[in-house]
């Protein structure tokens, strides 16, 4: 896509490369936190271990959080890959017109893309736990792909987990290939020209449905090249189901200290302004014409842990952060939107006017699964994927 | 000792520590002084009433230039001098020195971070540990935390405490009657008086707390307890409230915030209860310091940057 800021772009170039290395950075403290969350009992990954190199413990509200959003987005991802027949079993609860839908589903292949990838291990979790993707593609600068490549290398356990054994490194050890999980190194922001035809040379299938994941990962770049990743999906994908995780609300007093001291830190978040809120993170999708778009901060999401969950994560240790919490946990949101090709199957005609985006999301799925065709199936598939 | 006692306080004003042997010496004092004091301890108007500070000792140095100094101005802060700021040393032995020099004139009352299980989660054994190379001060800091009196009275009208009441207290001198020289306990009287928050939502009983100690207490709690007690006021810290103050259930309750841009994170302003001879309020709203921003967010591999997802 045109960009109508050449000369802005060439400038961005030139200072690359220091706020690029503050960018990568703010992996390894992610993945401190995600560590620390794992060591407290607040997470289970046995993975997450191997690719932390100085663990510390981190204050109860960022355990807290960092179990939130990996959970809820754990959960988001193991919806979308599990078995379709589960997926049949579920849409029967939905409305009285499901018995329609067919008992004998056929498998659908199913890809994740996860873009600025860092060092996230739920390629690994996730088929630990029986949830495999037909392709499962990881993207991240090639300084961050390289020193994962060569830990998934060198890690007999990662290996079996991958369990291909031609597996192999690329591209001086800043990729690796394996049959269902390709790590690859890029710029996001040459995500059509670059990124695109590596994604293809490794297999991608634009026919199938797909779940691009950009956790904390868009808000770091300008908003023109996020649109373009966006747009290219929407416009280029069958059916795909697009999630975000990212800070929204900078203008109140907590989100403009947040951005101040961020940036005493170096670390700038160019996409925050763009989509400051859940109605623009919604938009930024509805307006591009996606059938559907939800987004929620994680107070909401919050609330909606179980009461025996609440008592398990509330035992492990102290949290006198309530007030606190509550604010941070505003400036955080999920985002999740899905779309599906019209030439599919007959579209279901949306009216996105009236409902919330919650009663669009299950209306979506309802509407599609009475029509009975591949498309539908797709949509219900995503729709269960987000519930 | 005079002079040895305000060459300390000189020192601890310019955020700088004294020595392992000088903390001993100051908290023996000051035990002195403390065991001495009721669970309800009086205090008489006019008196200016304090929030929360955490560590944030420049922001304490702010509330001084905003409130006057320590003796001019009769302080009374309402507990939680440390944990989850920078300088929880420095401020708990500045507040507790003035303490000892001038006893008439500062009252400090526990919260429930004066605790060794909270200092240990929350900062301050750490920062003891880092500062003094030993876990000694972190000890002998506990050891006052268990003589601080648990709540006080201004001019019999006004009831101060850290959190809010407890099921268990109807009067005052049921207060008067608990045995306060322990680790603060998980439930009962002296836990709820810590850990209690007012519930603006709720205008019945009681209610279960999210931060599992203590309860949330409603209106038709607190305006009995006033009643009862003939009392006009509760004064309370514990919660964050962005504006600094926050009055509740018809200015029976107020919330008083005095660490501005608490954690130097959540943006928020903090105030001070000015009160005067004759009861009347003003409430003194300041902003954090600016040596914050010069210290902690330039300085991230000294102090440390205040966390965010990333």
């Amino acid at each position: 896509m045109a960009s109508p800021f050449e000369m802005s772009s060439r400038s961005l170039n030139e200072s690359r490369p220091g706020r690029d290395d503050v960018i990568r950075g703010t992996d390894d403290d992610a993945f401190i936190s995600k560590l620390s969350a794992v060591n407290l009992g607040y997470l289970d990954d046995p993975f997450v271990k191997h690719f932390v190199k100085r663990p510390s413990r981190r204050p109860p509200i960022i355990n807290r959080g960092s179990y939130l959003r990996t959970t809820m987005l754990d959960n988001l991802m193991a919806n979308f890959l599990k078995n379709d027949s589960r997926l049949d079993q579920g849409s029967s609860t939905g409305g009285a017109a499901s018995s329609s839908s067919t008992t004998t589903v056929p498998l659908i292949k199913k890809q994740i893309v996860s873009l600025g990838c860092g060092s996230d291990t739920r390629y690994f979790k996730l088929k630990a736990n029986g949830l495999s993707a037909h392709k499962y593609f990881e993207i991240d600068f090639a300084e961050s792909t390289a020193k994962k490549a060569i830990t998934i290398k060198k890690n007999k356990k990662l290996l079996d987990i991958i369990a291909d054994p031609d597996h192999k490194l690329g591209l001086g050890g800043t990729e690796f290939y394996s049959k269902d999980y390709s790590l690859l190194s890029g710029d996001l922001r040459e995500f059509v020209d670059s990124i695109v035809p590596k994604l293809k040379a490794q297999g991608f299938d634009t026919s199938l449905p797909t779940l691009f994941l950009s956790e904390c990962v868009l808000i770091y770049i300008q908003p023109r090249d996020s649109d373009d990743i966006v747009d290219w999906v929407g416009t280029n994908m069958d059916a795909a189901l697009f999630v975000v995780y990212e800070q929204i609300n900078p203008s109140d007093p907590f989100g403009a200290m947040m951005l101040r001291n961020l940036k005493a830190r170096q670390i700038e978040l160019p996409g925050i302004h763009a989509y400051p809120s859940l109605k623009s993170q919604e938009e930024r999708f509805m307006s591009r014409g996606w059938i559907s778009a939800k987004a929620v901060d994680m107070n909401t999401l919050h609330d909606s842990i179980s009461e025996a969950e609440m008592k398990r994560i509330s035992a492990l240790e102290i949290f006198d952060e309530v007030e606190e919490w509550q604010l941070l946990a505003q400036h955080y949101c999920i985002a999740w939107a899905y779309n599906v090709k019209k030439d599919l199957g007959s579209p279901p005609r949306h009216d996105q006017s009236q409902a919330s985006g919650q009663e669009q999301l299950l209306e979506a799925g309802r509407l599609s699964i009475q029509s009975g065709y591949d498309r539908s199936l797709i949509i219900s598939l995503f729709a269960k994927a987000v519930q | 000792m005079g002079s040895d006692l305000d060459r300390q306080i000189q020192t601890l004003l310019q955020c700088k520590i004294i020595t392992e042997a000088e903390v001993k010496e100051l908290c023996l004092k000051a035990r002195e002084i403390l065991v001495e004091e009721s669970n309800v301890q009086r205090v008489d108007a006019p008196v200016t009433v304090c929030g929360d500070i955490h560590g944030q000792f420049h922001d304490l140095k702010e509330l001084f230039a905003v409130g006057g100094e320590c003796p001019k101005t009769n302080y009374l802060f309402m507990g939680d001098f440390v944990d989850r700021g920078h300088h929880s040393v420095e401020t708990f032995l500045l507040l507790l020195a003035l303490k000892v020099r001038y006893p008439d004139r500062i009252t400090l009352i526990r919260g429930n971070h004066e605790s060794r299980q909270i200092t240990k989660v929350y900062g301050f054994y750490d920062e003891c540990f880092q500062k003094f190379g030993s876990a000694n001060v972190w000890r002998y800091c506990c050891e006052i935390f268990d003589y601080l009196s648990l709540s006080a009275i201004i001019d019999d009208r006004i009831f101060c405490v850290h959190g809010g009441l407890s099921p268990s207290i109807n009067t005052i001198d049921q207060i008067r009657t608990i045995d306060r020289m322990q680790e603060v306990p998980h439930n009962g009287a002296m836990c709820d008086l810590l850990w209690s928050d007012p519930d603006p939502d709720s205008c019945t009983g009681w209610g279960l707390s999210p931060r599992g100690a203590g309860f949330l207490f409603g209106e038709s709690v607190a305006k009995p307890f006033l009643h009862t007690n003939g009392l006009e006021l509760i004064a309370r810290a514990h919660q964050l409230v962005m504006e600094g103050y926050k009055l509740m259930f018809d200015e029976t309750v107020v919330t008083v915030w005095s660490a501005p841009n608490y954690c130097y994170r959540c943006g928020n302003v903090a105030a001070i209860l000015q009160i005067d001879s004759n009861l009347e309020r003003n409430y003194a709203i300041f902003k954090e310091s600016d040596r914050n921003s010069t210290n902690s967010r330039t300085n991230p591999q000294r102090e440390g940057p205040p966390d965010y997802f990333l």
